[in-house]
């Protein structure tokens, strides 16, 4: 059984979550998620692009740890599906997310999250995620 | 003549600091394994492997699955992908993933995956994917 953290407090409680490198900033109530850049992100070393694992991971841990702060969770949410869009290849520099709780129903829970990195108007992946609560 | 092991870790810096091992290739199927690590896990004091760790041996055996169809060097990126966690991992458990390209097209792949603990006949998550592919521009 899983200790209860703090609400929204996911990451500080996850190893993964530190190896890949996620941190939440907060400021003015909004919530940024940055995937700091790491040389060992990179899935491609000639392009260079990062792993399109790193970018689920970080897209899926982001979904997570927003859930968990908005419905007050004090245990992690456990995935049931996650859906991912690939829109643009991704350079090695930082990237964000903003992810947006869609539903929090009594089982289960929606969330969409985008990454970018640019600009939040070019999102280089778009994910899907349902997580029973 | 480089072996595809090294290879991989060679390529792809990130499948290597997770520690995915290959263990087997074959014309449009590739095996690979994620050993337990405690700095994988989810959450402490939870001895599972995070969720997107295991998503990156999905999307790492995907592409491998797809290269295994060609014996020249292909650039892969990954179109989409969907994965179902099906349940979790054991405690402090590896994971293994198959992952098999059923089908081709001049530009795309098809690809449909695996992963077990310890029965590859009780699977913790199970995957599917689209990849794109186009000729390595030093081959």
């Amino acid at each position: 059984m899983n200790k209860p953290f703090p609400t929204g407090d996911i990451l500080a409680h996850s190893p993964f979550a530190a190896f890949l490198g996620v941190e939440m900033d907060e400021s003015d109530g909004a919530h940024l998620y940055r995937l700091v850049e790491r040389e060992r992100l990179v899935g491609n070393v000639q392009l260079p692009a990062l792993h399109g694992g790193a970018i689920a991971a970080f897209l899926e841990l982001c979904c997570a740890a927003e859930l968990a702060r908005v419905a007050g969770l004090h245990t992690p949410p456990r995935p049931i599906s996650i859906n991912l869009q690939y829109i643009a290849s991704a350079g090695p520099v930082p990237t964000f997310s903003k992810p947006q709780v869609r539903r929090i129903g009594r089982r289960v829970a929606v969330v969409h999250g985008e990454a970018w990195q640019l600009g939040p108007d070019k999102p280089i992946c778009a994910a899907q995620c349902e997580f029973r609560i | 003549m480089t072996s595809r092991p090294e290879m991989l870790n060679r390529v792809t810096p990130w499948s290597g600091a997770l520690g995915l091992e290959f263990l087997t290739i074959s014309s449009d199927c590739a095996v690979m394994r994620l050993p337990w690590r405690d700095d994988l896990a989810a959450f402490e004091d939870a001895m599972l492997l995070a969720s997107g760790a295991i998503a990156t041996l999905i999307d790492q055996a995907c592409g491998m699955a797809v290269m295994a169809r060609f014996d020249r060097q292909v650039v892969i990126s990954t179109l989409n992908l969907k994965i179902d966690h099906v349940r979790p991992a054991a405690t402090a458990s590896s994971v293994t993933v198959e992952a098999r390209c059923y089908h081709m097209t001049r530009n795309i792949a098809f690809v449909r995956a695996d992963v077990w603990d310890t029965d590859p006949g009780a699977l913790v998550a199970a995957a599917q994917g689209s990849f794109a592919f186009r000729r390595h521009p030093s081959s």
